[in-house]
């Protein structure tokens, strides 16, 4: 690895070192989410010129059971979630591994 | 012989199927990988050629041995003490993954999907050049980063040109999250065109298209649904609005089955979820196919038997009947 390289800072994955790669990019850390404003027209990705604000998913409040290995209502009672909020309640919550924040909620896929 | 499923905590599918496969009998190990390695803990030794040793939690094990299929979905990172420095955190990160994950990686199971088999897939690309090597129809498509292409290319399309993303579609800007939907590029957009030369930019043949459908593949098992937009937004995407979506179950065409199993088999693929315009003339046009992709929702307004068949790869542990 060249001086140059190993010099930058650890922040974004080291996706650089195999640019070409998808395999790095799913398996990669992650970087957690932007909150910064947009750029300008300039510098600012055409593909995000029209993005549109919308509502995160809501998971309702859960515990995980070891014993059912299912999320659980979060009470005395510890019900599958499953069967109380049907088959479809929204899946993915952000994850909360050593990437942070993430971006990878299950609607948005297609 | 046990289902190891390696999936977030919070994800209904995977408790649908936990509890279908324990209803069954069948053993299943859960875990999520940002569990590793402060709540999950692995031990293997390669002895005689073949390695040995298991999964633990604080309250369940499983030996390597034992394992008959793994369904990979969505797992988060591992996670590891505080404390660590960011060299220290990444070190960590990539002995981790190849350390567990190459001894998982070398189990003679079924994956679903193996997550590097999912990688070389998620190419949208060469997801585009593999269907139309497996018979099946695809829209023209352009990928630049130069302004005149995309003239060009909207030029010569007869119905107009879509623009979409090739990964992932959301961004978070000033704690807002936003999505970039598939959008019908317009006579302003194509009049102003900054924005293309700073990266990858794709653009497709907008479809004539009656409707969209949905083709789930689960081993040797095909699933077609058909997905019916009522409003301007979601006929261009429909998860812009999944309000004014309807659905019903619909046989796929005996070529374009053909065409998807060939697919699966092209990329080593064991789960997909392919989606489908079909034209006004009836012809099913492939758009993309989505390793990961979700279906719940559709099987619980249409009853298609997804999970069933999932549960049924799984505790069978290989492809086929």
């Amino acid at each position: 690895m060249s001086n140059s390289v190993s010099a930058r800072p650890m922040t974004v994955s080291q996706l650089d070192l195999d640019p070409l790669s998808s395999a790095w990019l799913r398996l990669s850390v992650r970087p957690a989410p932007a909150t910064g404003a947009p750029s300008g027209p300039d510098t600012r990705p055409f593909s995000l010129r029209h993005v549109a604000p919308v509502a995160r998913p809501v998971v309702p409040g859960y515990r995980f059971c070891k014993l059912q290995q299912v999320a659980v209502t979060d009470d005395d009672r510890g019900v599958p979630l499953l069967l109380v909020s049907g088959k479809d309640w929204k899946t993915k919550t952000k994850s909360d591994g050593d990437e942070g924040e993430e971006e990878d909620f299950g609607w948005e896929e297609k | 012989m046990t289902v190891l499923i390696l999936a977030q905590e919070a994800d209904s599918p995977t408790d649908h199927i936990v509890l279908e496969l324990t209803g069954r009998s069948v053993p299943v190990f859960r875990a999520d990988l940002s569990w590793f390695p402060q709540r999950l803990s692995l031990t293997a030794e390669f002895r005689d050629g073949t390695w040995s040793g298991g999964l633990s939690t604080a309250t369940r094990t499983v030996e390597l041995s034992e394992i008959r299929s793994i369904w990979y979905r969505d797992p988060a990172a591992f996670r590891f003490p505080d404390g660590m420095t960011d060299v220290e955190r990444a070190h960590a990160h990539r002995e981790a993954r190849l350390g567990l994950g190459g001894v998982l990686a070398a189990l003679p199971v079924l994956w679903v999907n193996h997550p590097n088999r999912s990688a070389d897939a998620m190419y949208k690309p060469l997801q585009l050049a593999t269907a139309a090597g497996c018979a099946l129809a695809v829209p023209p498509t352009l990928v630049t980063n130069e302004a005149r292409a995309v003239t060009r290319f909207a030029g010569m399309a007869p119905h107009g040109v879509v623009g979409k993303t090739f990964g992932p579609n959301s961004v978070t800007e000033q704690g807002v999250l936003k999505v970039a939907y598939t959008r019908r590029l317009d006579a302003n957009d194509l009049d102003d065109l900054r924005g293309v030369d700073v990266t990858a930019h794709q653009l497709q043949d907008w479809v004539d298209k009656d409707h969209e459908a949905r083709v789930v593949v689960v081993g040797d098992q095909v699933f077609g649904v058909a997905i019916r937009a009522h409003n301007d937004r979601a006929r261009v995407d429909w998860r812009a609005d999944f309000d004014a979506l309807t659905y019903d179950p619909v046989t796929v065409p005996a070529p374009v089955e053909k065409g998807v199993r060939r697919y699966m088999q092209t990329l080593g693929l064991q789960y997909a979820a392919f989606d489908f315009c079909i034209d006004r003339n009836r012809q099913w046009i492939f758009l993309e196919a989505n390793t990961a992709g979700q279906y719940a929702w559709l099987e619980a307004a249409t009853d298609t038997p997804i999970s069933a068949a999932l549960v049924d790869l799984l505790a069978r542990g290989h492809a086929h009947d």
